[in-house]
């Protein structure tokens, strides 16, 4: 696969480029976090970081594969490339879950023949609303609502998970959003 | 009690003081149990890259609070909750002595 311009490359790019060599070799990933908002918004967010969950429960050989990339470990889990300065690779425990739903069914791409995931756009609008639940995080609200005006999701999957959440406010916040 | 399923007993003592307070920092859980603050903070960053704890920065403080966005947290806290309620209450007010919840500022602690 096509190295990705170092100092200027996008989430989606760089996503992209380290979960297909993951793939490759062996290692199944699925993004989280920030930087899906930033895919999904096509750059309206810029979050700096990719939020990989491992899903194979025995990895012993990830340093080796992304140092193979050009990425070292520089603190923990956090692994940078040292000509990519705009994002850093953090690799987060699993299992991929939303609060005590941890049943995720993530996107599959292809990319070079390989099938690399992602949350769904709902399950990126109930992760960011979740941030906003329980770390009363506004501008997560913002990111779940850029996410909802761009893409098609399960408003009613939103909805039965913010109310056992507890957080319906939640949810009828995010749905006036979305109108305005 | 969780010593044997945790693999030592300051992952245990960690849990329970977040478990009580909330929210807890390193040298507030060492100076409670008389001892060390570096192997509260190591154990603090191993439950967060875990997954079970996250922490915000207050002022100069790291505070630590259970993660209600991952799927391990839940269950986390029913095993702590068990260790807890089993301590005697004699025991508990030893061991939680410390009142950390907002007070107002000059109000007397009777």
């Amino acid at each position: 696969m096509k190295k990705p311009n170092w100092s200027n490359c996008t989430e989606e790019e760089l996503w992209k480029y380290v979960a297909t060599h993951l793939t490759k070799n062996g290692i199944d990933t699925v993004l989280v976090g920030g930087a899906v908002v930033a895919i999904y918004t096509e750059g309206a967010y810029r979050s700096g970081d990719l939020d990989f969950v491992l899903l194979n429960y025995i990895n012993t050989k990830l340093p080796e594969v992304m140092a193979e990339i050009g990425f070292k470990v520089t603190h923990s889990r956090h692994y940078s490339h040292p000509k990519c300065k705009h994002i850093i690779i953090d690799f987060v425990t699993g299992p991929p879950g939303i609060g005590d739903d941890y049943k995720i069914k993530p996107a599959e791409i292809k990319s070079e023949e390989r099938i690399i995931k992602i949350y769904s756009p709902t399950d990126c609008i109930r992760d960011r609303l979740a941030s906003y639940i329980y770390f009363k995080a506004r501008e997560c609200l913002e990111q779940a609502v850029m996410v909802g005006k761009k893409l098609r999701f399960d408003k009613t999957k939103v909805k039965k998970w913010c109310t056992k959440e507890g957080a319906i406010d939640a949810f009828n916040e995010f749905n006036a959003a979305l109108d305005e | 009690m969780l010593e044997g399923i945790f693999g030592n007993r300051t992952a245990e003592r960690v849990l329970l003081h977040v478990f009580h307070y909330g929210g807890i920092y390193a040298s507030a859980i060492a100076h409670d149990y008389q001892t060390a603050i570096n192997p509260m903070k190591l154990q603090l960053e191993r439950f967060e890259n875990a997954g079970v704890l996250v922490s915000k920065e207050m002022g100069r403080t790291r505070v630590y609070s259970f993660n209600p966005k991952s799927p391990l947290t839940s269950p986390v806290i029913e095993l702590i909750k068990i260790v807890y309620e089993s301590i005697p209450s004699k025991e508990r007010e030893q061991l939680f002595k410390i009142r950390r919840r907002p007070r107002r500022k000059g109000k007397p602690v009777l």
